[in-house]
């Protein structure tokens, strides 16, 4: 008959399930954030095709979302958005994009911060094309952006540019405007 | 060993019989339930005392109450061993129980007796609690384990039970944990019983690293859970709803995960963890800078 003074030995079982544990929710956590953060940018980026007019010629086919840069976690959430949301009529199209072409047509391009150094290159393959440029690095409105997402109090938000939108020919809705900070917030 | 147990229990039924002589004077049933004890008969034992047990002369004595645990162990064994709600393992602690409510200051031999049978039954139910204890089956053994804490602070009020409440309640937590992992949507008391069971190891020892880095995932998972379950169409006004609630769980989560790591700054997960946390704060370099601290440990150990 053990003792209570032997329960030493039950205990290995329960370090057994700690032990377990511990490795389990390390492994997750290495994928998660990063997957939380793409999750918040896809939910900005389908509201967007809501929230914002493209011209007619864009109204009809594939509804194409482009990823420049290495940003292989939102490229996933974006095409699990894709397998299950469309835009209005319009099915999404996902795709990576390793060169810019000036014939190419997006409804949005999302340039990751590793493609900054081309930025002036896309603005000026893009310019009037019907494209919603998104970036995610300080004062990119300045330089051509129409979408810059920025992180204000720990959370991700979007500065706005009207007038760089206005020049790719989109028609931003009020609501959005209301919703984008101000550069200097 | 079967030698062994067999030793012990012809010692112990001596000393039941012992202190057992003046009952057994007065009822025969007593002397025929031992009998059967020693003949390995755990039903007709059992018969046999609560025969005599409704004697109400006997059913007066501490002592009577005392052999009827003594039986109902003893049946317990023989036939429920396996049974994590055995009904005879009650029953013989409850009879151990009111043999010592009934007896007086003094009867300091008998009271021996009956914790070591206490004792002894404690050992089971803890035992049982720990062997048990999975996802599929967490709420007899925590009751278990709460019959073995009752008895040990009766029996022996000034051990120290804190290690054993600590490692149950880490156990309990990692099973809450996978719990919930396995279906986070229908599981919020899980999240509760979780909180609960590690707040309670921090109330012991507020240095628990475990149960700090644990308390520190449990919101973090929270935050994580919280943004990727919220659909695609989320509007704008709900997603910075959604977003405070995030921030909010991560700031909590980041105390305990700090302290963790104060704790013991070697430890893997724990740099994991506070790289997650910062992430998900959008605090990249903070976030990188515990990256990089995980690296190098990592570096470090290979060296090692």
């Amino acid at each position: 008959m053990r003792e209570p003074g032997s329960v030493l030995q039950t205990m290995r079982k329960l370090l057994f399930i700690i032990m377990g544990f511990l490795i389990f929710s390390a492994f997750q956590q290495r994928e998660d954030a990063a997957i939380m953060n793409a999750h918040v940018k896809a939910i900005f980026l389908y509201n967007f095709t809501k929230q914002i007019e493209w011209p007619s010629d864009y109204k009809s086919g594939n509804f194409v979302i482009g990823v420049y840069g290495t940003y292989v976690t939102l490229l996933n959430e974006l095409n699990k958005m894709a397998s299950t949301k469309t835009a209005g009529t319009q099915k999404f199209e996902i795709k990576e994009i390793t060169s810019i072409e000036s014939a190419a047509k997006y409804h949005i391009l999302f340039v990751s911060s590793d493609k900054m150094a081309q930025f002036a290159e896309i603005t000026s393959k893009l310019k009037g094309h019907g494209t919603l440029l998104v970036t995610e690095k300080e004062g990119m409105t300045k330089k051509g952006s129409a979408i810059n997402f920025v992180v204000v109090d720990s959370k991700i938000k979007f500065q706005l540019s009207k007038t760089n939108a206005e020049k790719q020919q989109l028609k931003v809705s009020r609501d959005l405007e209301a919703f984008a900070v101000k550069e200097n917030d | 060993m079967i030698k062994r147990s067999k030793y012990l229990l012809l010692i112990t039924l001596f000393c039941v019989c012992g202190s057992m002589r003046i009952t057994a004077q007065k009822n025969a049933d007593f002397v025929a339930a031992l009998n059967y004890v020693n003949l390995k008969q755990a039903d007709s034992a059992r018969a046999r005392v609560d025969k005599a047990m409704r004697d109400s002369v006997v059913a007066k004595d501490a002592q009577s109450w005392y052999v009827r645990g003594f039986i109902y162990k003893f049946y317990y064994v023989s036939k429920e061993a396996d049974n994590q709600t055995s009904p005879a393992r009650t029953e013989a602690l409850r009879s151990l129980r009111k043999g010592l409510s009934m007896l007086p200051d003094t009867a300091k031999t008998l009271k021996e007796s009956i914790n070591l049978q206490m004792k002894s039954l404690a050992a089971k139910y803890h035992n049982d609690a720990a062997r048990s204890l999975d996802t599929s089956n967490y709420k007899i053994p925590v009751q278990n384990f709460a019959t073995y804490m009752d008895i040990m602070k009766q029996i022996e009020p000034g051990m120290n039970l804190k290690p054993a409440e600590i490692e149950i309640n880490l156990a309990l937590s990692a099973i809450y944990s996978s719990l919930y992992s396995a279906n986070p949507k229908t599981r919020a008391n899980i999240l509760e019983l979780n909180k609960a069971a590690l707040l309670k190891v921090l109330s012991l020892d507020p240095n628990n690293v475990s149960a700090n880095y644990n308390m520190g995932i449990l919101y973090y998972n929270q935050a994580v859970f919280l943004i990727n379950n919220s659909d695609y169409e989320t509007p704008l006004t709900s997603l910075n709803g959604i977003q405070d609630d995030q921030v909010q769980l991560f700031k909590q989560s980041l105390p305990f995960t700090e302290k963790a790591y104060q704790l013991n700054p070697k430890k893997e997960e724990t740099l994991q963890a506070l790289s997650g946390i910062y992430f998900g704060l959008n605090d990249y370099d903070k976030s990188k800078l515990f990256q990089e601290k995980l690296d190098e440990l990592r570096k470090e150990q290979k060296k090692h």
